[in-house]
């Protein structure tokens, strides 16, 4: 709708011929001016004109608009209609005259015929015409809605039924809302409170304090989602000052945030694939790990990053949707299990996945983005991926993958967090067979070894990775029947940097490697939290000194170092001094 | 009468020597291949000398009368304590013919408490007692916040108790 119309015959400056002998009337009301505010428009023939000043005394009306009438670009040109003595407004120069008389009605334009252009335009400048320019022609009186009525005059410019003063996106027919202000209206907005938790599984779509996902950010965000009992910072679970009488239900937090994001998938019609109430010590299954929550150590203060497969198939961050069932993405497994090591450790995620354990890619934007990056306060770095020899039907293929692997995504990492523990889950084919000729992995204990047949094999040569002393392989162990799981592989060769830890996953039935690492990982956070001072060598000898010994005595090359101990990490090793 | 006795020691009220150590435990420790073994760290605590204490009880009048107390300290190899000496004069102030005001400052001069941590293989600091009951907060303050706890003014008044007596 148009605030005020008033009609006005005008000339159509258009072109740069036009204005040749060109003599045009217009007729408006009687008593115009009484009747005219500032912003109030008329058009003739598509061109817009806009009442920009009225004399408080009524002695000059000024109109502008653009046109190209004028000279070869477009210009903004202002009129100022001047009232005479006879009673009519005009504006003149010496080629050029407007008049509107209000005692007729009529308004008249002449331009005297055969004049140039450029005259013209000098004669607006002598005359104090303000003449700017602009370059966008498109920008100029735009009718979004081709109501009519051009969009700095149309209280609707979308015509969607909402005034534009009330309309985040006035542009946009269809959409009348924005809750976060992204410029993306909420019918089209994954995530409309702009929380980080897509609307599908948000209990609160429309308000950003309100999202259960249980992906912590910070101790507070922790503390909100139920990740940790609510004893204050400082108070007796605080950094450098653990205290013996705190956290006893950490696992009982996790499982309450798993069951809550259960919930929300459930009521949003997902069939949810895990089971909350395998959230326990006793799934979790690392020695020591209930004890050093007792005493206060939880990773406070380290710093972990975790490079995975975080966002889901769907982009649904955490969960792979299939059909109707929501299953926790490997990313979220693997970090889940090392904040139920290390619950108050500050995490980094990295997106790095394109499916499959042994898939990698390097052209992600998101690893490739981290790679050029360097993060110095960066304690402990989680990969639960890697490259399988059994993977790859030639050896060819297979050499030339882990290679470029080691050389490129494992050796950026290493680069980008120079003072990290990088751990690595060792890989699952362990008693696959090979699936090429003419290669034949190297076994320990009935297992193929990861030193032989995975890119364990390159980061062993010193030309191709330059950060084996604070490297750690983790197989994964089987604690209920006191063997490596059939799946592992075994250390072989890699036995020095090679520890092993429960392969079960914690959210759900699944079982690998990739679930081994974090639990490692997690060790390290704790490790660096009572003990800041360490490198990352000594971190990595800290871990791997303390193991619980497995096999054969001391390192050997089905369990390299033994099975994690979180209880040996925080002791002393060896006689105090 | 009684004035012309005074000042009096009227007795000692403690008197002994000990050799104890300050903390007696055992500490576990990560072995070679992860083997966990149990150790005694007594002797971080072994005193290298006998740590005396004493204290006596005096009166100057019938009205003002206090006490002394001495402590020689002690060394250890881990922890140290400087000598203590703490006087608590009692000063007796009649209000009236059956009140009393009775002002009991304690007053410490010395006393001064160091750690110092112990360390593993390969350099990592732990409080010595690691392994026993947490029953100090000791066992689980930072080096420096101990080092705060302890830190004192050579002399200082560690108590003041004030009472007033009605004798009826």
């Amino acid at each position: 709708m148009i605030k005020k119309r008033f009609l006005l015959g005008a000339i159509y400056l258009t072109g740069t011929l036009s204005l040749s002998a060109c003599i045009t009337e217009g007729t408006i009301p009687v008593g115009l001016l009484d009747n005219v505010s500032v912003g109030d428009t008329f058009s003739y023939q598509n061109q817009y004109f806009i009442v920009s000043a009225i004399a408080p005394d009524q002695s000059s009306v000024t109109i502008e608009t653009y046109a190209e009438g004028f000279a070869r670009s477009l210009r903004k040109t202002t009129f100022e209609l001047v009232k005479q003595s006879d009673g009519t407004f005009r504006f003149s120069t010496d080629s050029m005259e407007v008049i509107y008389d209000p005692a007729t009605g009529e308004v008249t334009w002449f331009v005297q015929a055969n004049v140039s252009i450029d005259d013209l335009v000098d004669e607006l400048g002598l005359a104090g015409v303000p003449i700017t320019v602009t370059d966008d022609l498109t920008s100029i009186y735009p009718d979004t809605d081709n109501d009519g009525l051009i969009d700095i005059v149309d209280e609707d410019d979308d015509n969607d039924g909402v005034d534009d003063v009330d309309d985040p996106l006035p542009l946009d027919p269809s959409e009348t809302v924005d809750t976060d202000g992204d410029g993306i209206g909420n019918s089209e907005d994954p995530d409309d409170d702009g929380d980080g938790v897509d609307d599908v599984l948000d209990s609160s779509p429309l308000d950003a304090t309100l999202a259960d996902l249980g992906w912590a950010k910070d101790r507070s965000d922790a503390l909100n989602l139920g990740f940790l009992p609510s004893v204050p910072a400082g108070e007796n679970w605080s950094e450098g000052t653990p205290s013996p009488n705190n956290i006893a239900n950490v696992m009982d937090g996790i499982r309450d945030t798993i069951q809550t994001d259960s919930n929300l998938l459930s009521g949003f019609g997902y069939v949810p694939l895990f089971d909350s109430s395998r959230f326990t010590y006793d799934a979790l299954d690392v020695e020591g790990v209930d004890a050093a929550h007792a005493a206060g150590w939880s990773g406070l203060g380290s710093n972990v990053y975790i490079i995975d497969g975080i966002m889901g198939n769907t982009g649904l961050v955490g969960y792979d949707i299939y059909g109707g069932y929501a299953e926790p993405a490997h990313g979220q497994n693997v970090m889940m299990l090392s904040k139920a090591v290390a619950p108050e450790a500050d995490y980094n995620l990295v997106e790095y996945f394109n499916g499959g354990y042994s898939s990698f890619n390097l052209t992600i934007p998101s690893f490739s983005t981290f790679a050029r990056t360097t993060d110095v306060s960066a304690d402990v770095v989680n990969l639960s991926l890697g490259v399988d020899f059994t993977d790859y039907s030639n050896r060819s293929d297979a050499f030339d993958t882990a290679e470029h692997f080691i050389r490129f995504d494992m050796q950026a990492t290493a680069d980008a967090l120079p003072n990290a523990v990088i751990v690595q889950s060792a890989g699952n084919g362990g008693t696959d067979s090979l699936q090429f000729s003419g290669y034949e992995c190297l076994t320990a204990g009935g297992r193929n070894t990861t030193a032989s047949c995975s890119d364990a094999y390159w980061s062993l040569q010193d030309s191709t990775y330059d950060a084996l002393d604070r490297h750690i392989y983790v197989g994964a162990y089987d604690g209920s029947r006191e063997t490596l799981t059939s799946y592992s592989f075994s250390a072989g060769s890699a036995a020095e940097h090679f520890i092993v830890a429960d392969g079960n996953s914690i959210l759900t039935r699944g079982i690998g490697t990739s679930y081994s690492a974090p639990r490692v990982t997690g060790a390290i956070a704790l490790v660096a939290q009572k003990f800041p001072n360490l490198t990352a060598q000594a971190r990595k000898g800290v871990i791997l000194d303390t193991a619980t010994d497995l096999g054969a005595t001391g390192v050997d090359e089905v369990y390299g170092n033994g099975l994690l101990n979180v209880t040996n990490a925080l002791s002393p090793l060896g006689t105090l001094k | 009468m009684f004035a012309e006795f005074f000042p009096l020691f009227l007795s000692l009220s403690l008197a002994s020597a000990s050799t104890e150590p300050v903390f007696d435990f055992d500490y576990e420790a990560t072995t070679s291949y992860g083997i966990s073994e149990t150790f005694s760290g007594t002797a971080f605590y072994e005193l290298e000398q006998p740590r005396i204490q004493i204290g006596a009880d005096y009166c100057l009048d019938a009205l003002n009368c206090g006490s002394l107390y001495f402590d020689s300290g002690y060394r250890t190899a881990k922890q140290t304590k400087s000598p203590t000496l703490i006087w608590t004069p009692q000063v007796v102030v009649p209000l009236g013919e059956s009140v009393f005001l009775e002002i009991l400052p304690t007053l410490t001069a010395g006393g001064d408490t160091q750690l110092t941590a112990c360390t593993d293989s390969i350099g990592r600091e732990f409080h010595c007692y690691y392994g026993t009951q947490p029953s100090s907060a000791l066992f689980y303050r930072s080096f420096e916040e101990i080092e705060a706890l302890y830190s004192a003014p050579d002399i200082r008044l560690s108590e003041i108790e004030i009472t007033v007596k009605w004798v009826f």
